[in-house]
């Protein structure tokens, strides 16, 4: 009778087919994940073919330069966490660890920006849902109104997820610091480098849509 | 201590570099040449839909998964995009007839 390695759930032969059990489980996530967001990008999309010009003209109250290099950094963000997928794969912990937390410091950038930005938002009167935070004076404010509420579901939502990818990716950084299980490490790490990067379609698709196609 | 796969960071630094190069020229279109109308609009998907698709495929690691897992990762945009067509086929057809 043969043996399994110790870390093979009771439920799979061997370590690679639980490996790509993970995985689809992760991408089936990922999937219904598509889809919460396929839903708020349907509306905004529905909304924009309906007032084309108004949506316009709302989408120059956002800062495009600022999200321009939010965008580039949370790509590189995922550039660091794949790299730390290779780097618990050839069981280098410090290496490993010092790209997480440069992960880490990308996403915390990325936040704080979109925090400046929010702010930003609220002194130029384009908060809908804040008492006294909307007072935009530009084409037919009321049907604007839409294009910001849009903005902020689909910023916030993508906000709301980098935060649960952040506490993803300090766990992991204190699992990888304690180094306990590193085979385990390595899956553990794959998928959450899957969840850090569908992060990456999500804002690609937010950046293009609300701040550059309708400008 | 087993050795880094140097192919594989390279691999990833350049399609990282791509990936900024994109950023770069759909920003370009959009804020240099707005002017050129719906053609922007469509240029700004397109290099959207090929960022989507690096990423993807290198920081998801599409690159070197089996046929399930592409085709998983394509079910969700597939799904995405009938919604699309049939929801968005209703206004315009709504918007086309007054």
């Amino acid at each position: 009778m043969s043996t399994k390695p110790e870390q093979v759930k009771v439920q799979f032969e061997t370590l690679d087919q639980q490996q790509s059990a993970d995985r689809l489980g992760m991408w089936i996530f990922l999937a219904t994940e598509t889809m919460l967001f396929g839903g708020l990008f349907f509306g905004y999309t529905a909304m924009h073919t309906l007032h084309p010009q108004i949506f316009d003209k709302a989408s120059h109250e956002l800062e495009w330069q600022l999200e321009f290099i939010n965008t580039a950094i949370l790509l590189t963000s995922g550039l660091t966490m794949a790299l730390a997928e290779f780097a618990v794969a050839a069981k280098r912990r410090w290496l490993t660890l010092f790209l997480l937390i440069l992960t880490l410091f990308f996403g915390a950038w990325f936040l704080t920006a979109k925090g400046i930005e929010y702010l930003d938002d609220f002194s130029n009167g384009i908060v809908p849902f804040v008492a006294g935070g909307y007072h935009y004076s530009g084409l037919q404010p009321q049907i604007a109104k839409l294009f910001f509420n849009f903005y902020f579901a689909l910023t916030g939502l993508h906000a709301f997820h980098m935060s649960i990818g952040m506490l993803l990716l300090m766990l992991m950084a204190w699992l990888t610091f304690r180094w306990r299980d590193p085979d385990k490490m390595i899956r553990r790490l794959r998928i959450v480098g899957f969840y850090w990067a569908f992060i990456d379609v999500a804002w690609i698709t937010i950046y293009t849509t609300i701040y550059l196609v309708p400008r | 201590m087993r050795v880094l796969p140097k192919t594989a960071w390279i691999r990833m630094f350049v399609a990282w570099g791509m990936m900024l190069v994109l950023v770069g020229i759909t920003v370009g279109i959009a804020v240099v040449f707005p002017g050129i109308g719906v053609w922007h609009s469509a240029l700004n998907l397109l290099i959207a839909g090929m960022l989507v698709f690096l990423v993807m495929f290198f920081y998801m690691h599409l690159e070197s998964s089996p046929g399930l897992l592409r085709m998983m990762a394509g079910v969700g945009f597939f799904w995405m995009i009938f919604m699309f067509t049939l929801g968005l086929a209703d206004y315009f057809s709504r918007i086309y007839h007054g």
